[in-house]
């Protein structure tokens, strides 16, 4: 190629005649115009169709979740569009907004009156928010969040808990709060009427402890940090029954599942009772001679009436074992009677062994042979109290349902795990011992080693029940909620 | 633009700095557990309520995409600059380079105030519209930057580019006196025999003749001259050489001038194809820039007061 090497004055005489070309109207200068202002066009023309008829869906920052579906496409129903709609943006409301939103986000109050409304019109409940001395309470939609997609509400992120939960200045403030208002006022997880739960009072500076996360640092449960007796009156050792010289039961080695049952949720195990658990090995059998005449249980004036009419007790006896003649039912009462007499020496001497002595036909020796279902005495798990000229008091056994009424928990979630690993009932000797586990067993799976979920809502519920439930007793410090109503 | 150079390294660290800046802040307020103890943000930086549900909704996050809005709508005010040139706020050079840079700084502020989500359909659509902007820039000062290599390597003397149709004709022009000049003495051979008998070959002539008829003047006359021979190189090279063989001497120099405007309008047209290529990516970014600006704003506008 050649390289043209002109001079200023060739360069200048090509151009000449065509020296006005900047005032010309250049067709790619033309054409990016036309476009730009098409597109800017095109920009203006899309906000004013929108304005007009536009779904509000377009700025919808995600799908409603499942809970909220029938809400999708009224937007309004949440959120406040008064600003927008009509002529209520006024300057000074313009100033405010943006000043409110730049010093603290954008204002989730509309939003969360609106949730609040609606929750009332269809649940007919208020959301207590949190305790009582919460500094200042979450919004709906910070813990709920939502445009998070189609499926079920996004789980409450432990993060939102931590940031008063693991912030000092948060918590300090919140116990200081917290010192004024009397215990009474706290409100409780509710529990239906016939439930038992030992609830401890709550601590002088309440919950407000910092800490980050479940494994990391959560304070020790308060059951085992401040440790609680059982407040149950029965004597009971768990190691025993677990021995090697307990007899099977239907054919099998009796235990825990035995007598703890899962309720219908599997959720917690059912109430222990004498008539369902103890008395297929602890039958109120008396005298060896009839097993089949047993004590009443539940009622110590019953078993006083019982042990007094024994006659007549002997008598509906030989009826049933099909004696019919009077002369034979005669003979049979007074055979018993006096079997029963080369044991006792009178009536008010069985009638204090039956009470009061907690192994009265204990066998001696090994030469005597042990009968099962032997019947040992009140005594034996009972407190009996002597009540003068009425029938001893013996004092209704405690069985508590629930021992951490704080958090909830689910059984058949941990149905893997080995009933002892946790509660180790075997090393248990005395009633008083609170079979519970402490935080150390949780953290084994409940942390990122075990990989097993441990959000703070796994076990516990943001929101404050919305009414307030009374303890009803006091044992030594700690509540029994609900227990009279168990009476 | 090239960018390589000093006057752009304070904006490079600027927006090095900047980006680490805002990158702390924003950890520091949305994940502080992610810092380590000796950069936890001094209170002063941290916002008032942790409370979010969006990123872009808090007062950090506010703060990100108001700036980021603000160095849009300083992108845009280029051409306004540019237009006017007398304007005495910093020379057109310095608002490319700050154009460049700012809008760079775009891309960590937009993608913290996004929170790394794309959001909804309106979101959705702004950060697509982003994202055609900002590549087509980046394309367009990658151009810039490599453009002025080729046409230094390729280009030895640049034309104004509004001038180039009028040069174009020019060229057009000089051969089509040329080919005039021949035709007019071949109408007229004896004045022309009369004046240089010696130096006047008919067969040249008629040879030049022809060679403009058919391939010089159709391609100094073309609009795109790159699908005629003489639009290539080393065809055209081919060409006149062949040609400088069929004249005789005395029409040697003649040839080479002929030769001068091709080469000439060959360099017209590459510098016509390197101007469309320089300047062709702007059809993209501005009208979608500005396309981009109304939508943000309008999205800021709901957002604000419709929440």
């Amino acid at each position: 190629m050649i390289t043209p090497r002109r001079t200023q004055k060739q360069i200048s005489n090509k151009y000449q005649g065509n020296l006005g070309y900047y005032s010309k109207t250049q067709l790619w200068r033309l054409a990016r115009f036309l476009i730009s202002f098409f597109a800017i066009a095109v920009g203006v023309a899309l906000v004013i169709s929108y304005r007009k008829r536009g779904d509000e869906r377009f700025f919808s920052s995600g799908p409603l979740s499942r809970n909220h579906a029938a809400l999708a496409n009224n937007c309004a129903s949440c959120h406040d569009n008064s600003l927008l709609t009509g002529h209520q943006l006024t300057q000074a409301k313009f100033q405010k907004a943006v000043s409110d939103q730049f010093h603290h986000g954008i204002a989730f109050d509309a939003i969360d009156n609106n949730c609040e409304t609606c929750h009332f019109a269809r649940n007919k409940r208020t959301y207590a928010f949190h305790e009582l001395n919460v500094v200042k309470n979450r919004s709906c939609s910070v813990c709920h969040q939502e445009h998070q997609g189609p499926g079920p509400l996004k789980w409450v992120a432990s993060s939102q808990c931590a940031s008063c939960h693991n912030n000092p200045q948060t918590m300090e403030a919140s116990a200081q709060k917290g010192m004024q208002p009397h215990w009474d006022n706290w409100q409780r997880h509710p529990h239906p009427a016939q439930q038992i739960v030992f609830e401890l009072p709550r601590p002088a500076r309440g919950y407000t402890e910092t800490f980050s996360s479940f494994w990391d640092g959560h304070p020790e449960f308060q059951l085992k940090r401040e440790p609680g007796r059982d407040p149950d009156v029965l004597r009971f050792n768990h190691t025993r029954h677990f021995a090697a010289d307990i007899p099977f039961v239907s054919g099998q080695k009796l235990d825990c599942n035995y007598c703890h049952k899962p309720d219908s949720e599997g959720r917690y195990y059912q109430r222990v009772t004498f008539a369902v658990n103890c008395q297929v090995c602890h039958s109120l059998q008396f005298d060896p001679k009839n097993p089949e005449l047993v004590l009443p249980h539940g009622n110590t004036t019953a078993v006083r009436g019982f042990l007094r009419t024994l006659p007549t007790q002997y008598a509906d006896l030989s009826v049933k074992k099909g004696i019919t003649r009077p002369n034979e039912i005669k003979n049979f009462v007074t055979q018993q009677m006096i079997q029963l007499r080369e044991r006792v020496r009178s009536g008010e001497e069985f009638e204090r062994q039956v009470f009061f002595v907690a192994d009265p036909y204990k066998p001696k020796g090994e030469t005597e042979p042990r009968v099962r279902a032997l019947f040992y005495g009140c005594a034996l798990c009972h407190d009996v109290q002597p009540v003068a000229n009425a029938a001893p008091f013996i004092a209704k056994p405690t069985f508590v349902d629930r021992w951490m009424p704080q958090s909830s928990f689910d059984h058949a979630k941990h149905t893997m795990v080995k009933c002892d690993e946790c509660h180790h009932a075997t090393r248990s000797r005395d009633t008083s011992d609170v079979l519970m586990p402490g935080i150390a067993s949780c953290v084994t799976c409940h942390s990122p080693k075990g990989k097993v979920v441990a959000e703070c809502i796994t076990c516990h519920v943001y929101h404050a029940p919305p009414t307030l439930t009374v303890a009803t007793k006091s044992l030594g410090g700690e509540m029994l909620i609900n227990k009279t109503a168990n009476r | 633009m090239r960018i390589f150079n000093r006057a752009h390294f304070p904006w490079f660290l600027f927006v090095v700095l900047t980006t680490i800046a805002a990158g702390w802040i924003y950890v520091g307020n949305f994940y502080p557990s992610h810092l380590p103890p000796g950069l936890v943000l001094p209170r002063a930086l941290v916002q008032e309520t942790s409370e979010h549900r969006s990123i872009g909704g808090t007062p950090v996050g506010l703060v990100f995409g108001v700036v980021s809005f603000a160095i849009f709508i300083f992108g845009a005010l280029l051409s306004l600059r540019k237009r006017v040139v007398l304007w005495p706020i910093g020379t057109v050079q310095r608002w490319l380079r700050a154009h460049i840079w700012l809008t760079l700084l775009t891309i960590p502020l937009v993608l913290l105030h996004s929170g790394f989500r794309l959001g909804g359909p309106m979101t959705t659509l702004l950060m697509v519209l982003y994202t055609v902007v900002m590549v087509s820039g980046l394309y367009g000062l990658f151009l810039q930057h490599r453009m002025p290599i080729i046409m230094k390597e390729r280009l030895p003397s640049e034309t104004v580019y509004e001038q180039i149709p009028h040069i174009r004709s020019q060229l057009f022009l000089a051969a089509e006196r040329m080919y005039n000049s021949f035709k007019s003495a071949k109408l007229s051979p004896a004045s022309s025999t009369e004046s240089s008998a010696a130096i006047i070959d008919p067969e040249s002539e008629a040879a030049l003749v022809t060679f403009l008829e058919d391939q010089v003047m159709p391609y100094l006359h073309a609009r795109r001259g790159g699908r005629f021979g003489l639009g290539d190189s080393s065809y055209s090279e081919d060409t006149f050489r062949f040609v400088k063989l069929r004249v005789a001497e005395t029409y040697r120099d003649r040839v080479e001038q002929i030769q001068a405007w091709c080469d000439e309008r060959r360099m017209l047209d590459l510098q016509t194809r390197l101007h469309h290529w320089l300047h062709a990516w702007l059809f993209v970014h501005v009208p979608f820039s500005y396309l981009l600006l109304i939508l943000t704003g309008w999205h800021a506008f709901v957002t604000l007061f419709y929440y």
